[in-house]
């Protein structure tokens, strides 16, 4: 059975930026079309990287969306995450909104924040020798700093912080929102993910985890050879469906139920019963049975080890329907964007939701016998999606599922 | 030269896996070694500072990798033409 009307909590606003592009829409059409994301990688220090490729945001300057004292104040991962939810609350006409400050939640998830800042200053003290460090570093690099700028823009003096569970960051995010939410501490939330992951001192510790593809993302594939690092942010308004019907908002889609686990079992290697568990709460917190389930946007992520556990994991919880359901990782297009992944993968899951179009699983060559699933390799399949999960399960054995319903 | 790079490659899998230095043999695998993820990406860290070389991104897989095929590795990367005498 679904939430009660009072407690139900639907999606109203999206925005994105991604290697597939700076908005929302533009995001969804590429994947639709299957379009890569993933190019070779444009860096200062790339001849010093072993890395070559990544999934990189192509064409976004700051100063088309922020006046220069803003963008002083922000790392590059909150400019994304202002971006995003600068196009999401447009979409939700937040200047609209009945809630207002109070009644407004902030919740972003980002895995290493500031990242590019801290290494840029890192890079002044210990290689140049520089005597001090720029005096915004601490506010440019702090975890919670995509959060408290986009409070600061839409004026939100509610629950307001960053979530950080690595590569489960947003979906950690939007379901503490959507628990806000229900429990009637807020209206509306502005949650999501946002990630500017891409530098030197990162790239350089995932090369030494040996877990890159050097060619490309290929999720489920027998030629897979592991992940391609990606960057980006997606944000959302979510709000109770109550709030949203008296300003006469139509949903994009119901944020039907959320499901967390922790392995507590291996700092890296995965577990299936984890990921099984999360899934698993997802569906009874969204009052939905495995048959409902026609597509999960998988974690996907392209490594040996992901794949075959999280496929382990989907036959563990969906039994004889698991072969019925229609699997993708969108990663393949956008890349790992880490803290953002899973607020890039539900923009995602939402299009495939509202236009009944599963994006595809592209550089698809070769099913993995270990990874027996229906992936829709290649090109999207035209499918009426009713419901659907969208996987996050993170390095530390963290995990986060949302199960959504179509609108 | 290669016997050195043995005994200093098994020195170093018997220091992170925590086996007995005289159990190990070149022809056992890392995953009979009850070695690790993580363990097999630190004892290739491991051989590659101590030898001051770079080996594959492959290099380290569970199931596939013996510890000859280590040795085999840092012997090529050893022999990699331009390379100082100095590392080894």
């Amino acid at each position: 059975m679904p939430h009660p009307e009072a407690s139900r909590v639907v999606v109203t606003g999206m925005g994105a930026v991604s290697a597939l592009g700076n908005d929302a829409d533009v995001m969804w059409r590429a994947l639709a079309a299957g379009r890569p994301g993933i190019e070779a990688l444009v860096h200062p220090r790339r001849d010093d990287l072993r890395v070559k490729v990544a999934a990189q945001v192509k064409g976004f300057d700051p100063h088309d969306y922020l006046d220069d004292r803003a963008i002083s104040l922000m790392d590059r991962v909150s400019q994304f995450a202002v971006v995003a939810a600068r196009e999401a609350a447009s979409q939700a006409q937040l200047p609209t909104l009945r809630a207002r400050g109070a009644r407004v939640a902030v919740i972003i998830g980002t895995g290493v924040g500031g990242e590019t800042s801290r290494d840029e200053e890192s890079r002044k003290l210990y290689a140049e020798g520089a005597a001090r460090v720029h005096p915004l570093s601490i506010v440019r690099t702090m975890s919670s700093a995509p959060a408290s700028h986009i409070a600061i823009a839409f004026q939100s003096t509610g629950p307001t912080f960053g979530v950080t569970s690595a590569c489960a960051s947003s979906n950690h995010a939007i379901a503490q929102a959507a628990l806000l939410i229900r429990a009637g501490v807020v209206d509306l939330a502005i949650a999501g993910g946002a990630e500017a992951c891409l530098s030197f001192s990162v790239l350089k510790a995932w090369e030494a985890m040996r877990v890159l593809a050097d060619d490309t993302c290929r999720p489920f594939c027998l030629q897979r050879r592991g992940l391609v690092l990606g960057e980006g942010a997606g944000i959302f308004v979510l709000e109770s469906l109550a709030h949203a019907m008296a300003r006469g908002e139509q949903p994009l889609a119901e944020l039907a139920g959320v499901g967390m686990s922790s392995d507590a079992g291996d700092i890296v290697a995965p577990s299936a019963e984890g990921a099984a568990a999360a899934m698993t709460a997802a569906l009874n917190d969204a009052g939905l049975e495995p048959g409902d389930i026609d597509h999960i946007n998988a974690h996907g992520t392209g490594t040996v080890a992901n794949d075959v556990t999280e496929t382990q994991a989907i036959h563990r919880v969906f039994g004889e329907h698991a072969s019925r359901i229609a699997i993708t990782s969108t990663k393949s297009m956008h890349g790992h964007a880490l803290g953002a992944a899973g607020a890039l993968e539900l923009v995602a899951t939402i299009g495939a939701l509202r236009e009944s179009l599963v994006p595809p699983t592209i550089n698809f060559t070769e099913a993995d016998p270990q990874c027996d699933l229906d992936v829709v390799a290649n090109s999207a399949r035209r499918l009426d999606v009713r419901a659907a999960l969208s996987n996050s399960f993170a390095f530390g054995g963290l995990n986060a599922v949302l199960a959504l319903r179509r609108w | 030269m290669t016997a050195d790079a043995e005994s200093r490659v098994l020195d170093i899998v018997a220091a992170q896996s925590g086996k007995d230095r005289a159990t190990l043999t070149t022809a056992s695998t890392l995953k009979e070694l009850e070695v690790d993820s993580l363990e097999a990406i630190e004892i290739v860290f491991e051989i590659e500072e101590a030898f001051g070389i770079q080996l594959a991104q492959e290099q380290g897989r569970l199931d596939t990798e013996t510890l000859q095929s280590l040795v085999d590795a840092v012997n090529a990367a050893l022999a990699e033409p331009g390379r100082s005498a100095a590392a080894s």
